[in-house]
């Protein structure tokens, strides 16, 4: 099947099963106290949520905090691929990830991809990211910050990469909203 | 980082490794990131790196807590290593594990002198 008609595919599955639409595609059990989504229980906690995990790893974990957080987005990066494949019924490459990241991304309400590029012979790749939740939570409770503060989208991303290119991805986050920068940069290096 | 200063503590590091009982090393950011490492086939340094980083902070928090000033290092003695890790300059940890029985007096004194060279190189 050439890379187009699976593109095709992908999208027509993404609109048959409401991926795009996460609000019809949500499933609310009352009785049992459960969210669903893609058969796949959910929590739905404010971002906000998230800048509170950073204050609280930060109180135990002293400057080895973002550690924590990263290996916290390494594990749910390899879950929600998971998820992903169950529901797009095909292996994922880097092009295909390309292509679906931001539509995921804006769906799930977590920032909007403004870039995404891969160079595989150069073994790089750039993501640039606007309105990302990890930032503007951060930022809102604990004001301007000194240092990049996605550490759970950027290792989110790094254990999706690592999954897909079945290489080492090792990824840095040069520019972040929450330091006062326009958006937030990260730079991949893929080995 | 630049890759003539990686090799340079990566040299540090090969180095410790010839003082008697020092099995592996490796120099971590405070948060948790790998920078160097000689560890062993099948260890996972990037995760040791990450653990190592948020035991020694852990340790710092609570030595805060109790009004205690900053720890120099620390030091976990298990059955068959002693993990110590210890600040190189404000950014980065040295981490040195050990052979159990491995003498902590001179690997101690080795390790002061590896810390200051790669608090040097990091500047």
């Amino acid at each position: 099947m050439s890379l187009e008609r699976l593109k095709a595919k992908i999208i027509k599955q993404l609109l048959d099963k409401k991926v795009l639409n996460i609000k019809a595609a949500l499933e609310t059990d009352i009785k049992k106290g459960e969210v669903q989504l893609f058969n796949e229980r959910m929590l739905l906690i404010p971002s906000m949520g998230f800048a509170n995990l950073h204050g609280a790893t930060r109180k135990l974990f002293g400057p080895s905090a973002p550690a924590v957080i990263r290996a916290f987005g390494e594990s749910c990066g390899r879950r929600v691929l998971e998820v992903w494949q169950n529901i797009l019924k095909v292996p994922l490459d880097l092009k295909l990830f390309t292509d679906m990241a931001p539509v995921f991304c804006s769906a799930a309400g977590w920032c909007r991809v403004v870039k995404i590029d891969f160079n595989l012979s150069e073994g790089k790749g750039e993501i640039l990211v606007k309105n990302s939740f990890e930032a503007e939570a951060t930022m809102k409770i604990y004001g301007k910050r000194d240092v990049p503060q996605c550490y759970f989208l950027g290792d989110f991303i790094k254990a999706m990469i690592n999954e897909i290119s079945g290489k080492t991805c090792q990824i840095e986050e040069t520019r972040c909203e929450a330091r006062g920068d326009e958006l937030c940069e990260f730079q991949i290096v893929l080995k | 980082m630049s890759t003539p200063v990686k090799a340079l503590i990566e040299e540090v590091l090969s180095d410790l490794k010839r003082v008697g009982g020092v099995n592996a090393s490796a120099v971590v950011t405070r948060d948790g990131l790998l920078i160097a490492s000689d560890v062993m086939v099948g260890m996972d340094a990037e995760t040791f790196a990450a653990m190592t980083a948020t035991m020694t902070g852990a340790a710092e928090t609570a030595m805060n807590e109790v009004k205690a000033g900053f720890p120099d290092r620390v030091i976990v003695e298990g059955e068959s290593a002693k993990i110590i890790s210890i600040g190189a300059g404000p950014k980065a940890l040295l981490v040195v594990l050990t052979a159990p029985d491995a003498p902590l007096g001179l690997a101690l004194l080795k390790i002061g002198d590896a810390t200051r060279k790669i608090s040097k190189l990091l500047e």
